[in-house]
């Protein structure tokens, strides 16, 4: 990279902020898929948003493509970085600005971890409703580019329904500010459409979002299964019963053993093929109503048993085997490809299935731990990346469960994105012309597609558009 | 393309080869000052051929439902015709036990809405007069119901949308899956964008439990200020209201109205709670009625379309200082308005008795004009789709 650059940048962000490649540039090189890695000839990690404002300025008027990223733990390699690209990193931003309890919101830096914006807020009661499994080193920015979920996404919605506003920096180093307090957006929505999309349309620095009441009273049921089937059919039956609890979450047999060898250990029994946890929430009549339905499906479906709790504690414990389920992993294979993957909601048990029998018949280990009560899966393949058979059959049957799942009116992500990791299979789900409409929305915010380039929209789509007609204003 | 052929005759008689003359009728817009030719195509791709008909001469469509949101946004700057999918109303996926519906465009929102009551579900939006409003348009105009209180607003709430782009081609984002993050969300785009940027030719959304029991409590007549602060009570309580709206009765004094619903312990729960805060409410309903007296509420000003002239946004710290500064202005330009106060939204609603609010109060033009701007132009670079409705320009 020009020199002349490099010095400019590290005038504005200082040593703290620029890495150049070495040994503290290691950790870029991928997100959480690590089967995809590439050097970034630079990192910058600017303090605030005059910073990231002022180096956008400079990198755009030096041409050089850009990657997004808060802390790297996607799993689709959205924050892969690009051949010749920077790195423009949002770790250093992570203030709360504004705690405004009265009227539930906050106004945050993009770089704040997601939980610790919850932990901010507790003593108000308060918390912040998007709870992606990576919330103890995810940020929230990352949060807005990959529109994440979590387990009670089920009842409070991904990111896009908790993001109030946002400040974003756009390709050329402009501001656009759009975080004024109004109910609907003046003009187009342009904070939802900026809301997952993939770090390619600006970098967000400030976020205004929703804070969530706590619950008067919350209770977590643990149905124990011998078929992974019948804790299927039991999410399933939830639904068609239109029961709204905030959470439902399964854990098959192989993660159950997983998190109980590990610290993580939630006192599941071992010789469950499934686990199901749902967590019901509201007003005491609320809570109590909702419960004996779901407790009375639960046993209707065979469950071996069922436990109970509400206090918080006890409900900690019950969770702390979902919530440590992909850290406990690393006890059954030196990697895991985290496959996300939605399904309509009334297919689920045989959807579940059909994973099993492709990493079955690909003579893979299937850890399958998801959000039932949306329909979004994870097959989570244990396998070692040093293995380049193994490798192989690993995203081969990805690929093939992906199939399956937009086959039956599935979707190719719930939560993580499509990144590097998806791009070629967007073709299942949209035809050349519905990527193109895309590609021109993504013109409108970066016409020269330096912003995160070669992610989400397959590059023969791009490719084609430039070599034909550019659309007008593009 | 010449101004004679773009006159309304000879568009109207294009329109009928495409979509057939039974088909094509003058619509007269403006109180009777402009009248356009309005086409009803019978499906996706009648609605795609008269789109590329007006891509292939150099034609300005506006696509519409059945009109009644025509006045949410400004007229369009320039206007060849203007194409109903109205036509549009199969239901073309609905399980009830997925929770989610896809739906063609023209439905109107008290079919849609007895089709999923059927099932067992509730169709946020609850908008005013469903009969007289279809999906296509109330996702258009970016209307969200009279339960938004509860649910959040409909952008939230659309899963999935296909189209016929700017372009001409027929294009979807989304899908029908209550949870789905592939690929850009350009549904959020298209809802509220007033037809500025594509035509809406199917939606999908997610539904909600039909609630089992309704109650319907109003307190009042009592002066607008104890009214805003008795809701400011009401919203710290545990309680989850379809609606909460504090009404003006026109005589200085207001009420303040509430509609609960959802299973019958805990609507019953929710009522002893408000009780407890506020006392016994003025007028009180159960069941069937509390769902008219709701509706009552929810189409009240609105029966005619007429929607409100002037609505401001606050933080819902600042809504009782909001309206009385709005108050002061209107008395000190003669204004003679009703308010319509949803203080849980932190919304407040203004209605002129002649239709018209001085500019001085209206709100000001919004961030991110430019880029509207160029999202407008690489949609629609053709500019196929009538522009001048959310703004000035896009």
């Amino acid at each position: 990279m020009d020199r002349r650059v490099v010095d400019a940048l590290r005038a504005i962000v200082g040593p703290r902020g620029l890495i150049e490649p070495g040994t503290r540039a290691l950790p870029y090189e991928s997100d959480g898929l690590a089967i995809y890695a590439q050097r970034p000839e630079l990192v910058l990690l600017p303090a605030d948003t005059a910073e990231t404002a002022a180096c956008m300025k400079i990198l755009h008027d030096a041409g050089v493509p850009i990657v997004p990223r808060g802390a790297g733990t996607g799993l689709a390699g959205g924050a892969t970085p690009v051949a010749g690209g920077v790195i423009v990193g949002t770790a250093r931003m992570r203030r709360v600005l504004e705690l405004d309890v009265e009227n539930r919101r906050a106004r945050v830096e993009a770089g704040l971890v997601n939980v610790d914006l919850t932990h901010a807020c507790k003593s108000h009661g308060l918390y912040y409703a998007p709870d992606p499994s990576s919330q103890q080193a995810c940020t929230l920015g990352g949060n807005v580019a990959n529109n994440s979920g979590g387990p009670h996404c089920f009842k409070h919605g991904n990111t896009s329904q908790h993001v109030l506003g946002l400040l974003i920096v756009q390709h050329d180093g402009t501001l656009l500010d759009l975080t004024a307090p109004r109910l609907d957006p003046l003009g187009y929505d342009l904070v939802g459409l900026f809301v997952g999309s993939e770090g390619m349309f600006g970098i967000a620095t400030e976020l205004v979002v929703r804070l969530v009441p706590e619950a008067p009273v919350v209770e977590t049921f643990l149905g124990i299964f011998a078929t992974l089937e019948a804790a299927c059919d039991s999410v399933s039956d939830i639904i068609a019963a239109r029961l709204e609890p905030s959470a439902l979450e399964i854990l098959d047999r192989l993660t159950i053993e997983a998190v109980e060898a590990s610290v993580f250990a939630a006192g599941y029994p071992r010789e469950a093929e499934a686990v199901l946890l749902v967590e019901v929430e509201g007003s005491e009549p609320e809570v109590a109503g909702c419960a004996r339905a779901v407790r009375a499906i639960l046993e209707q479906r065979g469950a071996l048993s069922v436990h109970s709790a509400r206090d918080a504690a006890a409900r900690k414990k019950l969770w702390a085997g979902r919530k440590g389920a992909f850290g406990a992993m690393g006890r059954v294979a030196p990697d895991l490809y985290v496959a996300d993957a939605v399904v309509p909601r009334t297919k689920l048990r045989e959807l579940v299935l059909r994973t099993v029998e492709i990493a079955r018949a690909h003579k893979l280990r299937l850890a399958t731990v998801f959000h039932a009560g949306d329909g979004n899966l994870h097959p989570n393949i244990c396998y070692d990346r040093r293995d380049k058979d193994e490798l192989a059959r690993v995203l081969a049957a990805g690929d093939e469960m992906l199939e399956l799942c937009v086959q039956a009116g599935g979707a190719l992500t719930g939560e993580h994105g499509v990144g590097l990791e998806k791009q070629q299979q967007m073709h299942y789900l949209f035809s050349d012309a519905d990527l193109r409409q895309m590609c021109r929305a993504r013109d409108a915010w970066d016409p020269a597609r330096r912003l995160n380039p070669g992610k989400l929209i397959p590059v023969r789509v791009c490719e084609e558009m430039r070599a034909g007609s550019v659309p007008e204003g593009a | 393309m010449t101004t004679a052929l773009r006159a309304p005759d000879l568009v109207a008689a294009a329109l009928e080869r495409v979509v057939g003359s039974a088909h094509v009728h003058p619509l007269e817009l403006e109180g009777g000052t402009r009248v356009v030719p309005l086409a009803c195509p019978a499906g996706a791709e009648e609605a795609q051929a008269c789109v590329q008909h007006a891509l292939e001469h150099g034609l300005t469509l506006l696509p519409v439902g059945m009109l009644s949101k025509l006045g949410w946004a400004r007229a369009p700057a320039r206007l060849d015709f203007a194409m109903s999918l109205r036509r549009l109303r199969r239901v073309l996926s609905y399980e009830p036990g997925d929770g989610t519906i896809r739906v063609e465009a023209g439905i109107s929102m008290a079919e849609l809405a007895h089709t999923v009551n059927e099932g067992g579900h509730w169709l946020t939006p609850d908008v005013p007069c469903p009969g007289g409003a279809t999906i296509g348009g109330v996702i258009g105009a970016g209307a969200s119901g009279f339960d938004r209180l509860r649910f959040g607003p409909l952008r939230h709430h659309v899963l999935g949308l296909r189209v016929v782009d700017g372009h001409g081609e027929l294009t979807k984002s989304g899908g029908q899956l209550v949870k789905n993050v592939t690929g850009y969300d350009l549904h959020r785009l298209y809802t509220g964008s007033h037809g500025t940027l594509c035509a809406i030719v199917e939606a999908s959304l997610r539904l909600f439990a039909r609630p089992e029991h309704w109650v319907a409590l109003s307190y009042g007549p009592l002066p607008e200020p104890r009214a805003l602060t008795a809701a400011r009570t009401l919203l710290a309580l545990p309680i989850r209201p379809y609606a909460l709206l504090v009404r003006d009765l026109g005589d200085g004094s207001a009420e303040l109205c509430m509609n609960l619903g959802g299973r019958e312990e805990a609507v019953q729960h929710e009522r002893a709670l408000v009780i407890a805060a506020l006392g016994t409410p003025a007028r009180s309903s159960e069941d069937a009625h509390a769902l008219a007296q709701a509706r009552a509420w929810r189409d009240e000003g609105q029966a005619e379309g007429r929607w409100p002239d002037l609505v401001l946004d606050c933080l819902p710290s600042r809504v009782e200082c909001e309206v009385s500064e709005l108050r002061r202005k209107l008395a000190e330009t003669r204004v003679d308005a009703r308010l319509t106060i949803l203080p849980g939204l932190a919304r407040i609603e203004c209605r002129s008795a002649n239709g018209r609010v001085p500019s001085s109060i209206s709100s000001a033009a919004p961030a991110g004009l430019d880029l509207m701007r160029r999202l407008k132009s690489a949609l629609d670079p053709r500019a196929v789709f009538a522009g001048g409705r959310v703004h000035a320009d896009p």
